[in-house]
Formats: structure tokens, C-alpha cells, sequence
């Protein structure tokens, strides 16, 4: 719980405000799926999630691995879902999309600057692939 | 797709509502066939892959469900942890409510509901023989003739008789071997573990020098030793030794007879003697009879039967009439458990109420306590929590203290369960059976949860449906009517569940005292008993040494019968029965069978019974010309309301004419519960029997039997073990045991309900008068008195005071029709009962009301408006 300190009417007056949320702590493939939604944009599904990552990154990513942490990312408020549209390709089934909500970006950039600041100094060489 | 991936794709989209996750699937397929890397089995991969993502989704499911529960569980526990007072004063209420009905239950199970150990348990039945003295011990001519022609039986077996053995071993054991026809083991379905039991050909003398022992015997006295079967066990029947050879072992936990204190561990052939065979000596009766009803018979059929082959076998004697004493034939559980089953179960009932009382009480609680907490799970459901979890949770709630109460009612069941098994009256089966095992566990557990369910359900009924808008208005008017009205149901249904188990203890402690309050005859109070063996000819002499003792008023003796009370109380000795008829009579007239007594004359004076007509025994009267009939006798012989002193019976073992010289009331002998049968009294033979001896005593008899004993102990001759002084008060403190620990049972059961419905009423009372300060502030402002408050508050409470009596007298009267048999000397509808019962609800009700009545008389209206 916040406290805000304001003057009204002459008067000091302190009003409680509810804490900015902060972003929970991702695993490492929560951070590659949340990544990988993040890219897809509205083509963020299972099926392509998966394939994303295991084309970028050259691991193995499961649907199985991929569904459950999209799960966990949802109840950990970083994702909603909705389903689109049905498609003939998918034998007129509806693809499950994931939508990053405004946290997603804000807990990637946290694991980021964590994974930067203690990289910083070692000297390492990545480049992306 | 095939047939396997149609039942994962229906799992899958059962789990998740869509077929997105098959749609995922299908794609990956046709895009792997689009790279030219399509599956070499197609089919069977995407039933793979199906199957995968069921258990996935499946995953997902328990995941999320544990993590739910976690959350109600630590939200349950923080919402118990938060009134500390409340949540320990329900634990201790379900915890006492539970215990006792675990341990209640434990007793009941074992003695009265579980089967017998044997098969076909449900067809065993136990035959008795008829008699002035009620159902007994069987003669060998019936058993004989009843196992030859009633077909109503597959098999039918008879025990009786001793015979001490002397097991080898480290210093020897004596054992007790019964013995039992043939057919004993082919009635009881059981097969020996070693060698064969011994047959019919075994029941004749000469030819009955076998044994068949326990598991027990086997392991302790044997080693189990696999070739016991031919060893040999010696039995010294008085001056004579012989030995008897081992033809079979019974599997582990046979016995018979079941259910005694003391197991039998040998069986012998039973070997009936010559004389004992017909009916030329009289008939002795030994032999306890048990058969097998066939699978089309009846227990009516084999009544019949068996009564048709008792008339014509014992026709024609004169000492018994047949069909005035038919047999009798009952289950053998029903045998077993006996008078103790009516009793055990209805205790069993209280119990259920005394825990309905506790679970109404705790419900009540938890409203109240779901009340106070409204406003909070009002804002976490505007906030977004689901209201069936908020439901859930509560229920949770009421679950976790159900959990924690019965894992302290069952230590405290193991705890007391020895006390309460040590409390049982004797003679009860199966009481060393009695413990706490997985089937006990099992109800406990079902009573926690059906007694969690029972009182959370409301509360979270109420938590899932209050509008959110109502409950978020101010926290004072949160109390709807609704939730107030039901409160005042729960109360004045837990003040009709107690007036209905107050009317039942009521009832037992009322048949308890009428019990022990009635007349039984003669004065038992300062009266022991003893018997003297080796005094032949010298009772004369035992008495003058035993008038001239120390603290003894008066003494006589008697022969021919126990002493009342003694035969029933301590299981000894018995009775003589003969018969008469009016002298005056013809010959042909019916005789009237009556049991006998052979007295010294003071017996009437030192037993204290009364001679109502006539004169009691003089010092010349003599055996054979005199006697004495009490009253049933009298009147069975001469007709109701006719005096018979001075007029004649004749009959008698040696019929004789015998002149009546007095009446006396009749006696009790078994007990103020049994019948009394009809009672002649003749003078005493010197040297006739061993003689009872009866004492009055001038001090309490525990001062005085010391002193007798050293009198006795100089009297018998060197060497014989000196008798057993017995209080007759003791003997009827035996009789009375069963009917003792029922009523303190039933008034602790009642005791128990009355405080927890008095502890009901103050809370519900106490929370009203919160939730009615407001008014009551205005009713004060407005000049109301503190008396005028207090008085509408107890007014308050006394109408649903007297709704709850009112229901629960009216059940407790319809519900006593169903046990008045089990009452003794009390009708269920005794006004004096009901009326009792209403006066001390009334009064605990309204004295528990007082105290929120006192505190509704002191609100500040100024403190209570200012708030509002």
C-alpha cells in the first residue's frame, strides 16, 4: 500500500493508494514463450509459439511444455487468451490465441536487465541467431 | 480421425471447452506434409500427439485445482485462527460430540450390529426348554428326541457337562474341556486345521476318550507342533485317571460357547448317562441346545415343531404340563446380546442427538460468524473472487474443525473407551472384543464430514447468494431477516433436540429409580447369604454359633433353592420346582406348579417377609404335614381371594396332604425386572442338602462380615475352604447393573445436550441483542426501564424457548411408544416425565437468556444513536 501526501483546502491530507503491481519473476521458457507471443503478435497461438521458439533458438519446445507455461503466464496476469477464427487448414477448428497484457512487456524487460547485469563484466560474446 | 483420437479429442475438448488444441494438431500434420516430413503413421501420430495434449490439459486441471485448494484452505484456516474463543468453543463441542459417539458407536458395533464369526451366522439359533422359572437348560430325552423328528433344523448339537484336562508343558495347565455332540462342528460350519473332530461313534462311553483343542492350546501348551493329532492330554475326573487323545485342532478364533468372559479351549464327546436318558429319575436339565435352521425353514416352523416333539415327549408327567411351558427358539446373536441390544441401541440414538445438538450449535456459530464476516466477503466478491469459492471456503472451514474435532474425539475415544468398557454391566458378549479399529474409524470419519457439512452448509448457502449490493450496505443491517430467522430456527430446533433426549433419560432414570425402589418381597437391606458345605447334621449347631456373633440380629437357613437374587446375580445354583392341587379336589385336576423351599422358621422374620394370613412355621412343625403358600400359590391352588389356611393341598415330589398353615407375599427371587413365579415354603429336613444361610445383621454388614467369617471358619471342618459371605445388596447391585449404566449413560448424555443447548441460547441471544441495539437504544431514549428491556428480551427468547419444547415434547412422546418395553413401572406418557423436562429447559433457557437480557438493559442510547 502506497500513501500519497497532498494539501486540500489548507489542510494536509494523506490518502492511500494501492501499490504499481510489480512484475513476477519468469523461468527461463516463460520468458521464451512470453517472447515469442510478444513477436507473433496476433498470431500467437500454441502451434506457432512453439515453432517460434524452436526455430530462433534451436530447443526443443514441446505443445504440451508450451500449453501448460501459456497457462501459467495467463494465472500469473501476463496473458489473457481469446479464440479466433475457425479455419479450413485446422479442419474448422478455432486457433487458441494469447494476447500479452501491459505487465508481459515489463516482466521480459525485468528478466532481461537481470540476465544484462550479471552478464556485464564476464565479458561474454551472444548475438542473436 | 480413428477411433482412439474421437475419444481424445472429445477428453480434450471436454477439458478445455474447444477443439483448439486438435485444431493445433491437424495443422502441424498438414504443414509437416507441406515440408515433406510427413509422419510415417499418420494416424497413429496424431493420436499421440492427442493423447499428449489430454494429459496436459489434464494437468492443467489439477494444478490449478490444488492450487485453488491451498488458497480456500489457508483463507479457511486464517478465517478460524481470527476468533481464537469461538473456533476453539466449537472444537470442543464437535470433539465431545464425536468422542462419544465414537466410543458409543465402537460398544454398539461389536456387542449388538457385527456378525457372528460363523457361517451362516444368521441361521444359528439356540433352543431353550420351558419352565415355572422361564426358557433353560435342555434334557437329554428332548435333545435326543428333538435332533431324531424336528426337520426344521439341518443340524442341531447340544453341550453340557465338564471335564477338567491337564495340559503337559512347563508346569501343567489345567483346561476346561465342554462337552459337545458331534454335530456342534457341522452347525457351526467349521472345519478343524488339524485332523478330523471327533463323530457320533465317540458319544458312547468306553469309546469317548478324544479331544479336540483351540489354536490357542495348540501354539501355547504344544508349540505347534504339527503332529499333535494322536498326542495324548490326561483328565482326572474325580478319584480316576485316563487319557484322552488329540483327534483334531480348531483354526485360530474358534470358540464355543462365543462371547463369554471365558473362552473354551478343549471339547469333548458328550457321553449322556443311562439314567439320564428317560424321564425314570426326573428330568435334569443341563444341556444348552444350538441348531441350524435349513435354508426353506423358519424360526416359526422350527417352533412349531419343536413344541409338538416336547408335548409328546414329556406327556404323561406329572411334573411339568408341556404346553404350558413350550420351548423356546432365538437367533443366536439375538441370544447372545440379549437384553443389553434394545438398551445399546437407543443409547446409540441419544448419542446421534447429542451430536444433531452439537452440529445445530455449531451451525449457529458459523451463521454468525459468516454474519460478521459479510461485509468482507461482500468487498473480495466485488473485487473478483468467485462467490461459489467464497462458498467453498467456508465450507472448507466447517470441514477443517469437523477434521481437527474427530482426530481429538478418537484419542479421546481410545483414552476412554477402556473406562466405559470397564463400566459395562456383566454379562454382556463380545466385550473383549470392543476397541477402535478401521470400521469405527470409518463412522468417525463419516460423522466429521456429514457433521461439516451439516453446519457450513448454511453459511456458505448464505455466502454465495446475499446480494452483493445488501451486504455491502451498512455492516449493523447486514443482518437480513432472513439470516436472523435462521438462527432463531437453529435455536429452538437445538432446544427441541434436547427436550427430546431429556424426556428419553428422564424416562430410563425414572424406570432406574422405580427399579431399584421396588418392592421386592423382602428386605435386602443388612442381609448376607452364605452356603456351608461339610456341616451335614450340624446346621442346629452353625446357626446358635452364628445368632451368638457379634452384630447378627437374627439368622436362619434354607435348602431346596438359591437364595433370591443369588442364582440370577452371581449365575449359582437354582431352583426346586413340585406341584399341588387343592385337596379338596378331584383327582385329574390340573396340578399347579410351584418352585420350593425348605426354611427354618426364622427365615420369615429374618428375610423380612411378610406373613399375611396365618402363622409362620412353629418349632414342631414337621416336613410332610405342613406348608406355607404364598400368595400365587394360593391363589393359583384355590382360586383368587380365598383364604386356604387351615384347608389341604396334596402333591409333592412324594404326594402327600399337607395342611396350610400361613400365606406369605410373594418374593422377587430373580429380581424386581423378572417374573415371580409361585412359591411353596416347607419345614426344614435336618440333613437335607447344603444349606443356605440367611443373616440379618444389627450394623452395616460390611462391619459384620468379618466376624462372621471367623465364626464359619471355627465351625467347618479342617481344610475346607471357607464360603463366600455375599451382601444381598451387592447381588441386587449386580441385577441392577445394566439398568444403573443405562440411566447414568441417558442423564450424562442429557447433562452434555443441556449445556450445549444452554451455551446455544446465550449465543443466539447475545447476538440478537447486538444486532438490536439500535432499537433498543431508542426504546431506552423513549423511557423504557432496564426491567421493561430485560423483560422483553427473556419474552423474546422464551417464544422460541417454548417452540422448541413444544416440538420436542411432542417427539419425545411418540418416540418413547417405540422403546416403553425397555421401561420399567413408567408409561411414555407419564405427565409427571414431560412436565419435569419442560420446567428445567424453561429454566436453563431463560437463566442463559439472562445474561444478554442484562446487557441489553445497560445500551447507552446515547452511545448506540451516535454510532448509527
Amino acid at each position: 500500500m502506497a500513501v500519497d501526501v497532498r494539501r486540500q483546502n489548507g489542510n494536509v491530507v494523506f490518502i492511500a493508494m494501492p501499490a504499481a503491481p510489480k512484475a513476477p519473476v519468469l523461468r527461463e521458457f516463460e520468458l521464451l514463450v512470453l517472447m515469442a507471443v510478444l513477436s507473433l503478435g496476433d498470431d500467437a497461438y500454441p502451434l506457432a509459439i512453439g515453432e517460434a521458439i524452436e526455430t530462433r533458438t534451436g530447443r526443443k519446445a514441446s505443445r504440451q511444455a508450451v500449453l501448460i507455461t501459456l497457462e501459467r503466464l495467463k494465472d500469473k496476469g501476463l496473458l489473457t487468451s481469446y479464440y479466433g477464427k475457425a479455419t479450413a487448414a485446422r479442419g474448422g477448428r478455432p486457433k487458441h490465441i494469447f494476447e500479452p497484457r501491459p505487465l508481459a512487456r515489463q516482466a521480459v524487460e525485468a528478466s532481461l536487465e537481470r540476465i544484462g547485469a550479471m552478464a556485464e563484466g564476464l565479458g561474454l560474446q551472444f548475438k542473436p541467431r | 480421425m480413428s477411433e482412439r483420437r474421437g475419444i481424445a479429442a472429445w477428453l480434450l475438448h471436454a477439458l478445455e471447452g474447444t477443439d483448439a488444441a486438435a485444431g493445433d494438431v491437424v495443422e502441424e500434420l498438414e504443414w509437416r506434409r507441406g515440408e515433406g516430413r510427413a509422419p510415417r503413421f499418420p494416424r497413429a501420430w496424431v493420436a499421440a500427439r492427442l493423447w499428449m495434449a489430454v494429459m496436459a490439459a489434464l494437468a492443467l486441471v489439477v494444478a490449478r485445482t490444488l492450487r485453488t485448494m491451498r488458497f480456500v484452505v489457508r483463507d479457511a484456516f486464517r478465517a478460524l485462527r481470527s476468533t481464537p474463543g469461538a473456533t476453539a468453543f466449537a472444537l470442543v463441542i464437535l470433539t465431545v460430540g464425536i468422542g462419544a459417539a465414537t466410543v458409543t458407536f465402537s460398544v454398539v458395533d461389536h456387542v449388538v450390529i457385527r456378525s457372528l464369526p460363523f457361517e451362516d451366522d444368521e441361521r444359528l439359533v439356540v433352543v431353550s426348554s420351558g419352565g415355572p422359572n422361564g426358557n433353560g437348560p435342555v434334557s437329554p430325552p428332548e435333545f435326543f428326541a428333538w435332533h431324531e423328528r424336528v426337520t426344521a433344523f439341518e443340524s442341531l448339537a447340544a453341550v453340557g457337562t465338564n471335564a477338567i484336562l491337564e495340559i503337559p508343558g512347563d508346569g501343567s495347565e489345567a483346561l476346561s474341556a465342554l462337552g459337545a455332540s458331534a454335530s456342534l462342528f457341522d452347525v457351526l460350519g467349521v472345519q478343524p486345521l488339524l485332523g478330523r473332530a471327533f463323530t457320533e461313534d465317540n458319544e458312547v462311553a468306553g469309546r469317548d476318550a478324544v479331544v479336540v483343542i483351540s489354536h490357542g492350546v495348540w501354539q501355547r501348551a504344544f508349540g505347534g507342533d504339527p503332529g499333535v493329532v494322536g498326542r495324548t492330554v490326561r483328565q482326572t475326573p474325580r478319584d480316576e485317571t485316563r487319557d484322552r487323545t488329540i483327534v483334531a485342532v480348531m483354526p485360530p478364533g474358534f470358540t464355543y460357547p462365543y462371547g463369554t468372559a471365558f473362552d473354551r479351549e478343549a471339547w469333548v464327546p458328550l457321553v449322556v448317562p443311562a439314567e439320564h436318558r428317560d424321564f425314570r429319575r426326573g428330568r435334569s436339565s443341563y444341556l444348552q441346545v444350538i441348531g441350524k435352521l435349513r435354508d426353506d425353514a423358519t424360526l416359526d416352523d422350527a417352533i412349531t415343531q419343536l413344541s409338538a416333539v416336547s408335548t409328546s415327549t414329556l406327556s404323561g408327567l406329572s411334573f411339568i404340563d408341556p404346553a404350558e411351558y413350550p420351548p423356546s427358539a432365538v437367533p443366536l446373536k439375538a441370544h447372545l446380546v440379549g437384553g443389553a441390544g434394545g438398551w445399546m441401541l437407543l443409547v446409540l440414538w441419544a448419542v446421534v442427538l447429542v451430536m444433531l445438538v452439537a452440529c445445530v450449535n455449531v451451525a449457529n456459530l458459523m451463521l454468525a460468524r459468516s454474519q460478521s464476516r459479510a461485509h468482507e466477503l461482500s468487498v473480495r466478491a466485488a473485487l473478483g473472487a468467485s462467490r461459489g469459492l467464497l462458498g467453498v471456503s467456508l465450507l472448507v472451514e466447517s470441514l477443517s474443525l469437523s477434521a481437527a474435532a474427530v482426530t481429538l474425539g478418537v484419542v479421546a475415544a481410545n483414552w476412554g473407551l477402556g473406562a466405559i468398557v470397564a463400566a459395562l454391566p456383566g454379562g454382556i458378549a463380545r466385550v473383549d472384543e470392543i476397541a477402535i479399529d478401521l470400521r469405527v474409524l470409518g463412522f468417525a470419519a463419516g460423522a466429521a464430514v456429514a457433521t461439516g457439512l451439516f453446519f457450513g452448509l448454511a453459511p456458505a448457502r448464505q455466502a454465495s447468494r446475499t446480494p452483493l449490493a445488501e451486504s455491502l450496505k451498512d455492516a449493523a443491517r447486514a443482518a437480513t431477516a432472513h439470516r436472523r430467522r435462521w438462527r432463531t430456527v437453529l435455536m429452538s430446533s437445538q432446544v427441541a433436540l434436547v427436550a427430546l433426549l431429556l424426556v428419553v433419560s428422564a424416562l430410563f432414570v425414572s424406570s432406574f429409580v422405580r427399579v431399584t425402589t421396588a418392592d421386592l418381597g423382602f428386605e435386602r437391606r443388612d442381609l448376607v447369604t452364605f452356603m456351608l458345605r461339610g456341616m451335614a447334621g450340624r446346621t442346629a449347631e452353625a446357626l446358635e454359633a452364628i445368632r451368638a456373633t457379634p452384630g447378627v440380629a437374627s439368622a436362619a437357613h434354607l435348602s431346596g433353592g438359591s437364595v433370591p437374587l443369588v442364582a440370577r446375580a452371581y449365575g449359582e445354583g437354582g431352583w426346586s420346582g413340585t406341584s399341588f392341587r387343592a385337596a379338596d379336589t378331584e383327582e385329574g385336576t390340573p396340578m399347579v406348579n410351584v418352585n420350593m423351599w425348605r426354611v427354618s422358621p426364622e427365615l420369615f422374620e429374618t428375610a423380612g417377609i411378610e406373613i399375611v394370613r396365618g402363622r409362620s412355621f412353629a418349632a414342631g412343625d414337621e416336613f410332610g404335614q405342613v406348608v406355607i403358600l404364598d400368595e400365587q400359590a394360593a391363589a393359583s391352588i384355590f382360586g383368587e381371594g380365598t383364604d386356604p389356611v387351615g384347608r389341604s393341598v396334596y402333591g409333592g415330589s412324594r404326594p402327600a396332604t399337607l395342611t396350610v398353615v400361613g400365606v406369605a407375599r410373594p418374593v422377587r427371587i430373580d429380581g424386581p425386572e423378572q417374573p415371580v413365579p409361585a412359591h411353596v415354603y416347607f419345614p426344614e429336613v435336618a440333613g437335607s442338602g447344603v444349606p443356605s444361610f440367611l443373616v440379618r445383621t444389627s450394623r452395616p454388614a460390611a462391619d459384620v462380615v468379618p466376624m462372621l467369617q471367623s465364626t464359619v471358619a471355627e465351625l467347618l471342618p479342617a481344610g475346607t475352604p471357607p464360603p463366600e459371605i455375599r451382601p444381598l445388596d451387592e447381588a441386587f447391585r449386580i441385577l441392577t447393573a445394566g439398568r444403573r449404566f443405562n440411566a447414568s449413560l441417558m442423564s450424562a448424555f442429557g447433562l452434555v445436550a443441556l449445556f450445549i443447548g444452554a451455551a446455544g441460547v446465550y449465543a443466539v441471544m447475545s447476538s440478537l441483542v447486538m444486532q438490536q441495539r439500535r432499537e433498543l437504544g431508542v426504546r431506552v431514549a423513549l423511557g423504557a426501564t432496564r426491567r421493561q428491556i430485560i423483560a422483553g428480551v427473556l419474552r423474546g427468547a422464551a417464544v422460541y424457548l417454548g417452540v422448541g419444547l413444544v416440538i420436542g415434547l411432542i417427539a419425545g412422546r411418540l418416540l418413547s411408544e417405540l422403546f416403553a418395553s425397555l421401561l420399567f413401572e413408567v408409561r411414555p406418557g407419564d405427565a409427571y416425565v414431560y412436565a419435569i423436562v419442560a420446567a428445567i429447559l424453561a429454566t436453563v433457557g431463560l437463566l442463559a437468556a439472562l445474561g444478554p437480557a442484562r446487557r441489553a438493559s445497560r445500551v447507552d442510547p446515547l452511545v448506540t444513536l451516535r454510532a448509527e
